[in-house]
């Protein structure tokens, strides 16, 4: 199963690879595609992502099971992480 | 459309109940709901974020990995690791905080973090703010987002 994340992609890639793009976007592969080192458009196997609601809907009251309790603050615990 | 990009701390916080900020982070993201907004995301933060729940022992973090597939996520790759030496040298942060500051920057979002370092060094770049101060300044319920 294809990465459901988004990879990075020159015009010119865009423009000397376009087979190979396609190829892996109908196997579900999102691309960002970049324009004198901007990101610049999108671009998604056809309705294939879902609606940011739910993204945003999901950490606005996450599920039970995932919450929990810690001494440390959320910026202490990510600070342990980097 | 409004852009953001919002740093681990504010969805770490809004799994973690004791957190000082977590029903402000919670509110901001039941907020964005009401907005055209696009989030966008590398994908150290979905990393760190799995991280931190798979630590405090839970399992079977699919769902997170589905809800992260909403937002658009920068893959660290060879593009990420040209561009982001730029940004290493501009603010005094470890790696993984200068990848966030560039996800922002490049994507011309504003950073959205509870971490008020971050957010000092970041303010260097680009634009960033609390997510407290982000919405009252983009005219969201600012009764409603002030400490509950």
């Amino acid at each position: 199963m294809a990465s459901q994340h988004e990879q990075a992609l020159s015009v010119k890639e865009l423009r000397t690879q376009f087979p190979s793009v396609v190829e892996r976007l109908s196997h579900g592969q999102d691309f960002i595609v970049i324009h004198r080192s901007k990101p610049i458009a999108r671009l998604s196997p056809y309705a294939s992502r879902r609606a940011p609601a739910d993204a945003l809907k999901f950490f606005a009251k996450p599920p039970k099971r995932l919450r929990f309790r810690s001494k440390k603050s959320a910026v202490q615990l990510v600070r342990d992480e980097r | 459309m409004e852009k953001i990009t919002v740093d681990s701390s504010v969805f770490v916080s809004s799994f973690l109940e004791t957190d000082t900020f977590h029903k402000e982070s919670a509110y901001f993201f039941q907020e964005l709901q009401s907005r055209e907004i696009l989030i966008v995301e590398p994908i150290i933060v979905l990393l760190e974020i799995l991280n931190v729940l798979t630590k405090t022992g839970k399992k079977d973090l699919s769902v997170v990995l589905r809800a992260f597939a909403g937002y658009h996520t920068l893959p660290v790759d060879q593009y990420m690791i040209e561009e982001a030496i730029f940004t290493f040298g501009k603010c005094h942060l470890k790696t993984s905080d200068n990848l966030v500051v560039w996800c922002a920057s490049v994507s011309e979002s504003t950073l959205i973090s509870w971490d008020a370092r971050l957010l000092r060094e970041a303010g260097k770049l680009v634009v960033a703010k609390k997510p407290t101060e982000y919405m009252k300044e983009e005219g969201y319920n600012s009764q409603k987002s002030e400490h509950q």
